[in-house]
């Protein structure tokens, strides 16, 4: 690694860690930082990595997309702090888990799915599939055309025939 | 999972490993790589589910031909023997139809109205014995039919499915002409009849539309693998000795001895070329376009071997280094930036592969890439390369010096590496790049002479020859080439308002794939 000291702030990463960063819930339901002794009143969290490690790497930034640091592991923090943190991703990043997949139908380079999200049914389209279907571990996750997401949390778990249905489209 | 394509993609990277640049650009493409994935994707799909789809179609067009035979045969002959001529009639006439797609829409709408009322209607009909006029009524609207296909002058340019058109005018026909044999009471045709036999002809709609698809899906399949064989067949241009050696405490030292090079066959490029670059110091090259800075940038990275002289790094020749220390040692930020496909962050750690994501992070910032990065909704692992995000010119290029610095190369080449980069970004990045600068041999061609004032010699370069070599000072004192086109910049800067950059538009466009 070449990062002389020439290089401005700006260009350099700042992890925070618990002793100098604070979370907490701003009044009007706002996630609020102070970091370094700074007071945020709203941030915005957002995941370096969301598919291989959503509890990693967790850029903090203003409203103004100004970067006010990294949280490297979410780990790190008390438990009262991470649900916050949490809390706020979870908002963020919303995602429906599907429990059982119902069919899937090809056309036209098109995925039709049908599936099921706990008892209700959905059902969505999904292209180019190397690109939209991943797997990380056990977790699998698709986007469908209009940006959605949805995610299988344990690929073992679903069904058998489910998994089967989905089987050919994961790499 | 599936196998196949994987041995298929295997064999074709293996391929790819033996082959030379030149291969790469006289295949006209810096984005192969991406190609060929989806050439393998395409062949395996093909065969999963192209070859049992078109066996079910068929068997499905089979199936309700036969049963449209049993219900009405004179019918039947006639879309047998109309189905060609309106499948040849559209294919010519695609582009008219896709702008007719629209209105022959409406008039359908319309003509099956007027059709189904008449089969509804039927006892009215006959009973007040309207048979002709409702016969005009109904060539009057196909009439209309006729001309909204011919008119041209719409444009609403929808996508144009062939079968489905093909089949509606089918349709169109078949009741047309299904609806007057009722009307005149023909043996073996009802209302019912009618209706189901139409029910059958749209059942052909969907295998047709993939029988369509499908055959434009082999097309692009037989290409792909003409294109992987091309690749799995093609003989190494640019090879590794098998005694090839080490760089063993590589210090960086460059020597271009006699070097001529050409791309093709009696046009050289680069003529009897000598250059000596220290280690640790950096060499600014200039010329006009198309001198040949990034023919020499690209020979040292031996993306092409010379035709005669060489090119030694510490005294050993290029040919005889071997591959991966080449790949380590040489670190490239050119003009095209090739992406591979695969994430943002496989892209930067990719001439280190187990390189952490502090490390990721920490050369994307310093590289001014990390922001933008960060405001893509799946950030560092948003899939670039082909199909997947377009990112402008800039944006690949401060990719690819992330990469550069990840790499950690004891020679880097920078060529016009923040040409597509706004003024300001580039700025910004200066301070990386003479960061990543020291203790390296560097290389930097560049655009604005400004830039390469801290350069510790200038080379420039007149077609493919070196004419100039000195230091900055010597250089302007001596008042000759570089001098000249110190002078016509300094001009062109001046005229236009202190110091603007014609490259401050260039970022924010996303470059098409
Ligand atoms: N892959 C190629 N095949 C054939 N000719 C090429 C190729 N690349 C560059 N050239 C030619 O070589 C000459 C030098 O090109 P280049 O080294 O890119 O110039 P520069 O970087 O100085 O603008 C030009 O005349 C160009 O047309
Ligand atoms: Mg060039």
């Amino acid at each position: 690694m070449n990062t002389n000291d020439i290089t401005p702030n700006s260009l350099k990463t700042q992890y925070v860690t618990p002793s100098d960063c604070h979370f907490y819930q701003e009044k009007a339901g706002f996630l609020g930082a102070e970091i370094r002794g700074e007071r945020h009143d709203r941030v915005i969290l957002k995941r370096a990595l969301p598919f291989q490690s959503p509890e990693r790497y967790i850029c903090i930034t203003d409203v103004e997309k100004n970067e006010l640091g990294i949280i490297e592991d979410v780990a790190a923090f008390s438990e009262e702090q991470q649900a916050l943190i949490r809390g706020e991703l979870s908002l963020r990043y919303f995602c429906p888990v599907i429990t059982d997949i119902l069919s899937i139908k090809e056309k036209m380079g098109h995925f039709y799915f049908d599936v099921k999200v706990g008892e209700s049914k959905k059902s969505f389209t999904v292209k180019d599939i190397s690109k939209n279907i991943r797997s990380h571990g056990k977790n699998v996750d698709i986007t469908d055309i209009d940006g959605n997401r949805f995610r299988i949390t344990d690929f073992d778990a679903i069904g058998a025939k489910s998994r089967r249905k989905l089987e050919p489209y994961i790499y | 999972m599936p196998s196949v394509i994987y041995d298929i993609k295997v064999k074709i990277f293996k391929a790819m490993q033996r082959l030379s640049v030149g291969f790469y650009s006289s295949k006209q493409t810096g984005s192969l790589m991406d190609r060929v994935m989806r050439d393998a994707n395409n062949i395996y799909w093909f065969f999963v589910d192209g070859i049992p789809g078109i066996i079910t179609e068929m068997t499905t067009v089979i199936g309700v031909l036969i049963m449209m035979f049993l219900m009405n045969a004179k019918l039947s002959l006639l879309v047998l023997f109309l189905a060609p001529v309106v499948f040849v009639l559209l294919f010519f006439g695609e582009k008219l139809f896709r702008n007719m797609h629209h209105k022959t829409w409406v008039y359908h709408a319309k003509v099956s109205s007027m059709v189904s009322d008449n089969i509804a209607g039927q006892r009215e009909i006959k009973a007040f014995a309207k048979e002709d006029e409702e016969y005009d009524r109904f060539s009057k609207v196909s009439g209309d039919y006729k001309d909204a296909e011919l008119k041209l002058a719409l444009t609403e340019a929808t996508v144009f499915p062939l079968a489905e058109v093909a089949i509606l005018l089918l349709t169109v026909i078949v009741l047309g002409i299904g609806s007057m044999m009722v009307a005149k009471g023909e043996s073996g045709m009802s209302t019912g009849t009618l209706l189901s036999y139409i029910v059958y002809l749209q059942m052909l709609t969907e295998p047709f539309d993939f029988l369509a698809w499908v055959s434009n899906w082999w097309s692009r399949c037989a290409d792909s693998a003409q294109r992987v064989f091309e690749i799995v067949d093609a003989p190494a241009e640019i090879t590794e000795k098998e005694d090839a050696v080490e760089l063993r405490d590589f210090q960086g030292n460059i020597e271009i001895t006699d070097l001529d090079f050409e791309y093709e066959p009696a046009r050289p490029i680069i003529k009897a070329f000598n250059l000596k670059i220290r280690a640790g110091e950096m060499l600014g090259i200039v010329g006009k376009t198309g001198a040949g800075k990034s023919t020499i940038a690209n020979l040292i990275a031996r993306l092409y071997d010379p035709k005669k002289g060489s090119i030694r790094l510490d005294g050993i020749d290029l040919r005889d280094i071997r591959f991966d220390a080449l790949r380590r040692n040489i670190g490239l930020v050119s003009q095209d930036i090739y992406l591979f496909m695969g994430s943002i962050a496989d892209n930067i750690r990719y001439a280190k592969p187990d390189a952490t994501m502090d490390e990721v992070i920490a050369a994307a910032k310093a590289a001014s890439a990390h922001d933008f990065i960060m405001k893509l909704p799946d950030a560092y692992e948003t899939y670039v390369g082909s199909g997947g995000q377009k990112l402008s010119g800039g944006e690949k290029q401060r990719i690819s010096i992330a990469r550069t610095i990840i790499q950690d190369p004891k020679i880097l080449i920078l060529d016009e590496a923040t040409a597509a980069m706004d003024t300001e970004t580039e700025r910004n990045i200066q301070n990386s790049l003479s960061a990543l600068k020291t203790g390296r041999t560097t290389l930097a061609i560049a655009h604005r002479l400004s830039t390469l004032r801290d350069a510790d010699q200038l080379a420039v370069i007149e077609e493919g020859t070196l004419i100039e070599y000195g230091t900055f000072a010597e250089l302007i004192e001596k008042k000759g080439a570089f001098y000249k086109l110190y002078e016509i910049q300094n001009e062109a800067l001046k005229a236009a308002g202190i110091l603007t950059d014609a490259a401050s538009a260039a970022d924010e466009d996303p470059e098409e794939e």
